[in-house]
């Protein structure tokens, strides 16, 4: 469900904005997320989400609401819903309401702006998505995060370091991935700000707007870079790392931001490259191809990976998945499964 | 729907359609909406579906010739085809009918806001609109739907019991040809009761001992040829061996005070199986359908908010349900008995229905509830 294939077409494939906001309005803990459309229409994404986190051994189900829109609101509109779904939510005592518009909403025009802007005494977010009305999955990742920036404010004087930002919280690695991240900072004795938004509770956002940069997971439009960087004025760096040449080059932008002599922390990044093409010593002179095919901002990414191990890509190669793998962690994942494709 | 409902953790109508309507292989199931909707529910089926994937621009600029275009694409594929379409369509008002009229495609207008998933699937049922032939030999399986992980079982078993009086099966509801549907015999045995087609005669339920020793009581009458004998011997060594491993259980530990939350028919088979071999307290009776639907004493667990109240309330030390009551009270022993059952590895086709399903059941409960046993199914 996430935007990791490139197909042709992915405003029909992609699934629709409401999972993708979910993505980020669910790991806010001490908020709610209000999906004001048919229950069976919150049920999916419940479902979905509770697949996901019993990956994660994570048992506490988000709490998402329903207006549970039925015939009767689809005729007469699903207004007086949502009033009561949001009073029954703020009763419940979170510190954000974020209230996603379906389909159904978006064809029978309710104005759940208008709505959301009565005085509720908490936040309460419009996320406007519309379903698949709206566009795609990564339409209402977007959306939400851009939604959920009115919760940082004008800014705390708060807060250093890097800003974690749009983090794939539906992917099975994204713990994973953020520890390659988190060991990178930490070789340059960078802390992390903000994870903006996984598992942060929106009293604790404020603190994004103290960051002195902000990492995106990605941005292939560059849509949220410019916004966050307009709006707060943080520098952004696009991408979590793949391969020795993206780890290095992520080191080495880091290091320049914020000042930091990145010499040791490359040579030592570099080392641990080695030992894990060391590890894969086997698969060395192996000829590959990457499926489905590295995207042109990961190509050279991945070309790096494969010549660490020694293995060349082609064509003609034995074909091998192709995910983006973050970091060393995320290669490793990836070699071993070349490793089972290129001996059987 | 429940005020405030919080974490709704059952399927719409849509899906209860498309439920229905997969479970015949012959025909095609075309979900006329978009990809988000079609990829949930063909998850939940786990059975070939289509889809019009339908984007904004083919709500504002009009979707038609998309489907239609689908349509004759899969109509050499399949006996017949089904279109559901889904709430956006529904909405903006599409006539379909006129439009698919060179393909005599069954038409099921279930949207996901007309209700919730077991109103879809008897929507369904009454646009295919089966037909009893009289002259039919054998005896219909009735209730088995794709939503449920233990219909092969309960098709299977349900199978077994009827060659075993010597009944051949005619059709399954809803289970292999669209054309069985329009040639089904007089008599109706039922795997789930939730989920009864209507069609024929019913000779009862498939679901716990009392209930089968009654159906093959039915079936005597109504079958001429057949004979019940094995069938009835086979009910009295299940009980024995369930009274045996109960009493043995019992002489050690206390009854266990469970908490049910299923779909009404299943969570009155297994209230009965408890109270009656363990002398169990039902602690409460949850449903995913209306309560009403119980001869106990029930509340609707339709929400995720609800269930935990329910459970909270009732003090259980056994739980029977779906991985949403499982993540709810991790700590209470947890018997998996209701969609969805995440987190666990179900390969075996197994049954709720028969003899089968009620040593199932029992040897879930009591393997739960025996001190130092692992969790499991």
């Amino acid at each position: 469900m996430n935007s990791k294939t490139s197909l042709s077409n992915t405003c029909r494939y992609e699934g629709c904005t409401l999972t993708g906001a979910l993505a980020v309005t669910a790991f806010v803990p001490d908020g709610i997320s209000i999906i004001h459309g048919p229950s069976g229409c919150a049920h999916h994404h419940v479902s979905l989400l509770h697949s996901t986190l019993m990956q994660y051994d994570i048992l506490p189900m988000p709490r998402i609401m329903t207006t549970g829109l039925g015939e009767r609101e689809v005729i007469f509109g699903g207004e007086e819903s949502l009033l009561e779904t949001i009073a029954a939510a703020i009763e419940r005592s979170p510190h954000a309401v974020f209230v996603i518009s379906t389909c159904v909403t978006g064809t029978i025009g309710d104005d759940t702006e208008g709505i959301c802007r009565n005085e509720w005494g908490i936040p309460v977010i419009p996320i406007d998505c519309a379903g698949f009305l709206g566009g795609t999955f990564s339409d209402g990742f977007s959306r939400a995060l851009i939604g959920l920036s009115t919760l940082i404010g004008e800014g705390s004087a708060e807060g250093e370091g890097v800003n974690i930002v749009g983090e794939r919280n539906l992917e099975v690695e994204v713990e994973e991935n953020f520890r390659e991240v988190h060991r990178i900072l930490e070789a340059l004795d960078i802390p992390v700000n903000v994870r903006f938004v996984r598992n942060t509770p929106a009293s604790g956002l404020g603190r994004f707007a103290g960051g002195n940069v902000n990492l995106f997971r990605e941005d292939p439009g560059g849509a949220l870079s410019g916004f966050f960087a307009e709006k707060y004025r943080i520098p952004g760096i696009v991408g979590f790392p793949i391969g020795p040449a993206g780890s290095c080059r992520l080191i080495r932008r880091l290091g320049g931001m914020f000042g930091h002599d990145p010499t040791d922390a490359i040579r030592e990044e570099e080392a641990q490259w080695q030992e894990l093409a060391a590890d894969f010593s086997d698969l060395r002179g192996g000829r590959i191809a990457l499926q489905p095919p590295a995207t042109a901002g990961e190509w050279a990414d991945a070309v790096s990976l494969a010549s660490c191990i020694g293995c060349t890509i082609t064509n003609t190669g034995i074909p091998v998945p192709w995910n983006g793998p973050i970091g060393i962690g995320g290669a490793r994942r990836m070699l071993r499964i070349w490793r089972r494709r290129m001996y059987a | 729907m429940p005020e405030g409902c919080e974490n709704p953790v059952w399927p719409c109508a849509m899906a209860g359609a498309a439920a229905c309507l997969s479970g015949f292989h012959d025909l095609g199931v075309i979900l006329h909406g978009s990809s988000g909707c079609y990829y949930y529910t063909q998850s939940l089926v786990q059975a070939p579906l289509h889809c019009t994937t339908l984007a904004c621009e083919d709500v504002i600029f009009g979707a038609e010739e998309r489907l239609r275009a689908l349509v004759a694409e899969l109509a050499g594929s399949y006996a017949r085809i089904a279109v559901i379409p889904m709430c956006v369509p529904s909405i903006v008002g599409e006539d379909l009918a006129p439009l698919l009229e060179d393909y005599n495609v069954l038409i099921v207008d279930t949207p996901g806001f007309t209700g919730r998933m077991e109103e879809g699937y008897r929507r369904a049922m009454e646009v295919i609109a089966p037909s009893v032939d009289e002259s039919r030999a054998g005896v219909n399986i009735d209730g088995i739907a794709l939503t449920d992980r233990f219909a092969r079982g309960n098709r299977r078993e349900g199978e077994r019991l009827l060659r075993m009086a010597g009944i051949p099966v005619a059709t399954c509801f809803c289970s292999g040809r669209l054309e069985d549907t329009y040639r089904a015999a007089p008599v109706t045995v039922e795997a789930n009761p939730d989920l009864r087609s209507g069609v024929g005669t019913s000779a009862g339920s498939l679901l716990g001992l009392e209930n089968l020793r009654t159906t093959f009581h039915n079936l005597q009458s109504h079958c001429s040829g057949s004979d019940s004998d094995r069938v009835f011997c086979e009910i009295d060594e299940t009980e024995e061996s369930v009274v045996r491993s109960c009493d043995r259980y019992l002489r050690r530990n206390n009854p266990p005070r469970a908490a049910i939350f299923a779909t009404a028919a299943y969570a009155e088979m297994i209230a009965g199986l408890l109270a009656t071999y363990l002398d169990a307290e039902i602690a409460v009776v949850g449903t995913r359908n209306p309560p009403s639907l119980c001869s106990i004493p029930a509340r609707e667990a339709y929400d995720l908010g609800t269930i935990g109240d329910l459970i909270r309330e009732s003090e259980p030390d056994l739980l029977i349900g779906s991985s949403y009551e499982h993540v709810t009270a991790p700590r209470i022993r947890f018997v998996g008995l209701t969609y969805p059952l995440r987190g666990q590895y179900m390969l075996q086709n197994r049954a709720v229905a028969g003899t089968e399903g009620v040593l199932s059941v029992i040897e879930a409960v009591l393997n739960a509830c025996t001190p130092g046993n692992a969790q499991r199914i």
